[in-house]
């Protein structure tokens, strides 16, 4: 298990957890991060936004608030 | 309906789907801007005629979900709940077609007339994306349009499915849903304490996956309306299940899938940032650009010498690089 922060660029990940107030994780739902969901990682560095895609979609998370979302590293 | 016999329809859809510019397309310049009562969230009503009848189009506030996280969430629902609106016009982005195809999941089970419309199709076909709006037309039960808002001269598919959707009545169907919600053990729960509920257009399977989702006002609702042994039923359900808000999205997500995995079809692309998207996302030169962008806005520059301002700075940026 890892934070999806940790991952580096041009790694996949699939979802594990979401954790945070109600708030956060309604709004992480809401943009498709759902366990289960596959997610690749398009940039991330050191204090920027972590740009990932998921479900059709370019996201761009707040770096500490993404330390929130627990994966588990995949293939591809 | 409104007393004067026009048709209300409301605009659905998360931010960027496209609501302005299809609001825009549909009433030119009768548009009336105000603001919702009491909030400071802007109110855009206006009119149009088709055929022989009268239209009033209401645009939404846009939002993400059908939650009460704020104002514009809120309004938003309050609105479609109110039934003001004869018909619902829920917009998708097929260019990022299934997080925003989560509106469309949220909004299932609240019965009013809808329609979906998967706007920038054209962006989509760019992507090599191939869509059967026919096929999921027919698992949703309510007609499915595929369309480009800017493109105002090809209307007639949109009119076409609002004609259909307002003489038919069409109603989502939400029975592949429900049964996703029911693999829950606390939905089923709730779902049974909450019994034959219903609260206007918003239907027992509605309130159940939003109280089990840990919506406040919809659960105060719903409790004020049971009576004090539902409620207290009701609520040891919802103090030992946590995160019920993640696990009805995992339900909405694998419908979403559902819907989509015969329906649409992908050429496998890597997905990558464009030129511009890593200039501007870029660790020294993205503020730069980005502040560059806004006071070249605020001058008095003509527009196409602006254009050309921007393109030497990218060029110039670009060989720094």
């Amino acid at each position: 298990m890892k934070k999806l922060s940790e991952m580096k660029q041009g790694e996949t990940a699939i979802v594990s957890s979401v954790n945070g107030d109600a708030r956060y994780i309604g709004r992480i739902t809401s943009i498709g991060l759902t366990p289960g969901c596959k997610v690749s990682i398009i940039k991330n560095e050191k204090n920027r936004p972590l740009i990932v895609f998921a479900r059709d979609t370019m996201i761009a998370l707040n770096h500490k608030e993404s330390s929130n979302i627990e994966v588990e590293e995949a293939r591809g | 309906m409104t007393a004067k016999n026009e048709i209300v329809i409301a605009l659905l859809g998360q931010p960027n789907s496209g609501k302005s510019t299809l609001f825009n397309g549909l009433t030119g310049l009768r548009q009336h801007v105000g603001n919702w009562p009491g909030k400071t969230v802007e109110k855009k009503e206006g009119s149009f005629t088709h055929g022989d009848k009268k239209y009033i189009v209401a645009d939404l506030p846009g939002t993400y979900s059908l939650s009460a996280n704020s104002d514009e969430e809120i309004i938003t629902r309050d609105y479609i709940a109110s039934g003001k609106a004869d018909v619902v016009c829920i917009l998708a982005d097929s260019s990022q077609l299934e997080r925003s195809l989560y509106m469309l999941s949220d909004f299932a089970g609240i019965e009013v007339p809808c329609f979906l419309l998967l706007n920038m199709s054209d962006v989509a076909k760019d992507q090599g994306k191939d869509i059967n709006a026919k096929e999921m037309s027919d698992k949703l039960g309510i007609p499915v349009v595929l369309f480009s808002a800017p493109n105002v001269k090809k209307y007639d598919a949109f009119y076409e499915a609002l004609e259909t959707a307002v003489a038919n009545k069409t109603v989502l169907n939400t029975s592949s849903l429900e049964q996703k919600y029911k693999d829950i053990p606390d939905y089923s729960e709730i779902r049974n304490i909450i019994g034959d509920y219903k609260d206007g257009n918003r239907t027992g399977m509605w309130l159940a996956i939003k109280t089990l989702e840990g919506d406040l006002p919809v659960t105060a609702k719903v409790k004020a309306e049971l009576g004090n042994e539902k409620t207290a039923e009701l609520s040891s359900v919802l103090d030992r299940c946590e995160k019920g808000i993640v696990k009805a999205g995992e339900c909405k997500f694998a419908w979403i899938d559902e819907l989509t995995a015969g329906s649409v079809k992908k050429e496998k692309k890597a997905a990558g940032l464009g030129k511009f998207d890593r200039l501007i996302t870029h660790r020294i030169w993205g503020k730069p650009v980005v502040v560059l962008t806004i006071l070249l806005e605020r001058t008095d520059i003509s527009i196409p010498l602006k254009t050309a301002v921007w393109k030497i700075r990218i060029l110039d940026l670009e060989m720094k690089r």
